[in-house]
């Protein structure tokens, strides 16, 4: 497995436990209070670190892992760098994944021309850009193990 | 189920002809990953024309004997 789509999986484990964690907290507090009053700055900022984050130390973390388990069992790790297929298949699945950035995009400046708390145009924004990272990413996955 | 390209290919055929070259061997030889050598060989990924050329030289034949395209009416 190459570098490329070890990221892919992790990916599509840290996005959408973060994103369940954050929107628990946040849809939480909401409803007790008015929106308005709501905390989420900086549960936002945790979740988007954690994201970013959690990508780089988990993709690390796996290739760490099959490395040891592959000396374990005295055989080469099957780590190698990514290649022009890599590319290509991180092209598509960008590219199925800008569906969702669009709809967030018109979402975001309807509910900014409705005038609407930041709470949800933040919110709208964040959630466009996680379904954009479930959906490419599982794009790509398809692409890998199935061909495109 | 996967989604096979349209074009086939003798890779494996002509790997076992040169002295069972490995799928590693034929990667480092084209300069790709093996994954990408393995996709090709079931079919699930078309090599740019660059890359086929570069397969075909490592095992020294020519391109039609590497990938094959069915004929069409078109």
């Amino acid at each position: 497995m190459t570098i490329s789509e070890r990221s892919v999986w992790v990916q599509l484990v840290v996005m959408p436990v973060t994103a369940l964690i954050y929107f628990s907290v946040v849809l939480t507090r909401a409803a007790d209070m008015p929106v308005k009053e709501v905390s989420w700055v900086v549960p936002l900022i945790w979740a988007m670190s954690a994201i970013v984050g959690g990508i780089i130390l988990g993709t690390i973390a796996t290739a760490i892992g099959t490395y040891a388990r592959a000396e374990a069992r005295g055989v080469e790790a099957d780590l190698e760098e990514s290649d022009v297929r890599d590319k290509e298949i991180e092209h598509l699945g960008n590219r199925k994944g800008q569906f969702f950035t669009g709809i967030g995009t018109f979402a975001v400046i309807i509910l900014a021309m409705a005038r609407v708390d930041h709470f949800w145009i933040a919110n709208t924004m964040f959630l466009a850009g996680i379904l954009a990272g479930i959906h490419g990413g599982l794009a790509k996955l398809q692409a890998y193990r199935r061909g495109f | 189920m996967s989604k096979s390209t349209k074009v086939t290919n003798a890779i494996r055929q002509l790997r076992f002809a040169a002295d069972e070259m490995t799928q590693a061997d034929l990667a480092e030889r084209v300069g790709v990953t093996r994954q990408t050598i393995i996709a090709i060989e079931q079919g699930r990924y078309s090599p740019s024309l660059e890359m086929a050329f570069q397969i075909a030289r490592a095992f020294g034949v020519p391109l039609d004997d590497v990938f094959q395209f069915p004929e069409t009416d078109h």
